[in-house]
């Protein structure tokens, strides 16, 4: 972690965070659609599945010859309970929104991924504050 | 005359798809500004949707085939979902508040929504100069919306953009909730597009399982009607001014009235310039023996044609422009495909600034031109408009007519016979076939000027 990397056109910088993000993302949801203090397990479990998609969805598009580390400058929030979840699915959505607003030469496909991730981002947050 | 390659339509509808992609990512993440700028978005939305149904329509073939492709018993197998996603589209006729609405260009999504719609009213303008005011054909691409796979292509790319519009529906309620419009206003202003989608859907699914067969439609290359030349690099500037010529030689072909039989001598030494400087660099290009033998006779055979046109004469003017396309071509072609001449014949003299396809291509435009050129010297002739010096006919050709003997001895010009025009007709034969056939516009003529099979008659 925190090694200086090349970062491939196809795999650039947001890319490397958006799959630690959605790694992450996928590993949490599927402890709290478990979690019995929860009610909207079953939601939490579709969108668990979701994200599996945009992963791999991440990862069949990107460049994946080099390994991808978790960026150093993000570490994810202590609190493995709804509120963690609920932090880490805004951290998500505002990584989205700082990478349209920085980046200007995103294609076709990185647009369509990102409206993606924004989406069911969103769904997550509004699972969990209704719930 | 620029630098810049001319747009074609594929980059116009792919800017299209990233203005609405981009639409919807923004809608994703980011809250609207206000509820100013809200209602005009509903406003850009359903104008985008009913753009794109005329854009559809547009490509089907306009509203008057309508009938004709609900009547047709075997329509194309892609025209009829995309009619019915035309329809369903157009049906969005404008609200009252639509009506009031000034689509202004502030803020998202509004300025995105609002540049697709302008990006795909452009490529429709794109493809509609290559018809004159009259509907009549103004270019050699003018048919490509004819053909069922270029068709296709156009499409699937409108039903990729309807679907990627479609699902911004749910974001825009949300966000025009949270910008201030009251949730009844949201609901009565979105239209319902679930019987679109499902039209766009079945539409994606037709294209994607016939599949479009050519890797490289010729729609998605087609570029504005009668581009400027490109000036700077000589490689370039070379394949505009052939690309030029070649639509010269087929407009001539379907006005012959305007040719002159000059016209058709710059034609023949324009390809015997070409000839001579890519069969120089016939190794470095990689051209096949076979093939370079085949160059080297047409090279030949447009040189005979030069020397035979040259002894023709008509009362037409030169048609403007020909002649400085041509007299550009030795140092253009120079720069790109550089020789030497010595004792010992012609030779490359540096690295050829094309590669085998870009010439292929450019050997194809001197066969597009003998097919031209072929129809139109037949045309002229078939009109009595072409006359020869008398001091050129055979001595028998003259002998038993007196006029014609007064005129060889003055050295006047006497209208050309079809014994003096037919050999000349019939040599654009070998040079009109397609043995070169590499270029996506290869077909391109076909079917719009006859190949010369037939001689002169009058």
């Amino acid at each position: 972690m925190g090694n200086v990397r090349v970062v491939s056109p196809r795999h650039p910088q947001w890319r490397v965070q958006l799959d630690a993000l959605l790694g992450e993302l996928h590993r949490r949801l599927l402890a709290s659609a478990v979690d019995p203090q929860l009610d909207s397990g079953a939601g939490l479990t579709i969108a668990a599945v979701d994200v599996r998609e945009l992963l791999d969805w991440i990862r069949s598009t990107s460049d994946r010859s080099e390994s991808v580390p978790q960026p150093a400058a993000w570490r994810p929030p202590a609190d493995t309970g709804a509120a963690g979840l609920l932090a880490l699915a805004r951290f998500t959505l505002s990584m989205v929104a700082r990478t349209l607003h920085a980046e200007s030469d995103l294609g076709l496909d990185d647009l369509r991924l990102l409206t993606a991730v924004a989406r069911t981002v969103r769904g997550i947050d509004e699972l969990l504050t209704s719930a | 005359m620029s630098s810049a390659s001319p747009t074609t339509y594929g980059e116009l509808i792919d800017t299209a798809q990233r203005q609405v992609a981009w639409a919807a990512a923004q809608l994703a993440t980011d809250r609207i500004a206000d509820r100013a700028t809200a209602e005009t978005a509903f406003t850009a939305y359903r104008r985008l949707l009913v753009v794109a149904g005329e854009h559809l329509l547009f490509l089907v073939g306009g509203p008057h085939r309508l009938e004709g492709h609900a009547a047709a018993v075997e329509p194309e197998y892609v025209d009829r979902p995309a009619l019915r996603l035309a329809r369903e589209l157009l049906d969005l006729k404008a609200t009252a508040d639509d009506a009031r609405a000034r689509v202004s260009r502030r803020g998202h999504p509004v300025r995105e929504w609002t540049a697709a719609a302008r990006t795909l009213g452009a490529a429709q303008d794109l493809v509609a100069t290559h018809h004159d005011p009259r509907g009549w054909d103004r270019t050699v691409s003018a048919g490509v919306l004819e053909s069922g796979a270029a068709r296709a292509y156009g499409y699937g790319e409108i039903a990729d953009l309807v679907l990627g519009l479609a699902g911004s529906d749910r974001d825009l309620a949300l966000r025009a909730a949270q910008a201030g419009v009251p949730w009844a206003r949201t609901m009565r202003r979105l239209p319902s597009l679930d019987v679109i989608e499902a039209a766009a859907r079945e539409l994606r699914r037709e294209v994607g399982l016939r599949g479009v067969p050519d890797a490289r439609p010729p729609l998605r290359g087609l570029s504005v009607a009668r581009p400027g030349v490109r000036v700077g690099p000589p490689d370039t500037e070379l394949v505009d001014r052939l690309s030029r010529l070649r639509l010269g030689a087929w407009t001539l072909a379907r006005h012959p009235r305007h040719a002159s039989a000059a016209d058709l001598v710059d034609y023949a030494a324009a390809a015997v310039i070409l000839h001579a400087h890519v069969i120089a660099h016939g190794d470095q290009l990689g051209i096949t023996p076979s093939l370079l033998a085949d160059l080297q006779e047409r090279r030949i055979g447009w040189a005979r044609q030069h020397q035979d046109l040259a002894g023709l004469s008509s009362g037409v003017p030169v048609t403007p422009g020909l002649r400085a396309d041509v007299r550009a071509l030795p140092a253009l072609a120079q720069a790109t495909l550089p020789l030497t001449r010595g004792a010992a014949g012609v030779h490359a003299a540096g690295q050829p600034r094309w590669d085998l396809d870009q010439t292929l291509t450019a050997l194809d435009a001197c066969t597009n031109i003998a097919i031209a050129n072929a129809t139109t010297l037949d045309a002229i002739a078939s009109r009595g408009t072409l006359f020869i010096d008398a001091r050129q006919l055979p001595g028998d050709r003259v002998s038993d007519d007196p006029g014609l003997v007064t005129a060889k001895l003055d050295g006047r010009l006497v209208p050309a016979d079809c014994d003096d025009v037919t050999p000349i007709v019939e040599a654009y034969q070998p040079l009109a076939e397609r043995r070169i056939d590499t270029s996506p516009t290869a077909s391109e003529l076909d079917g719009v000027v006859a190949a010369p099979s037939r001689a002169v008659t009058r």
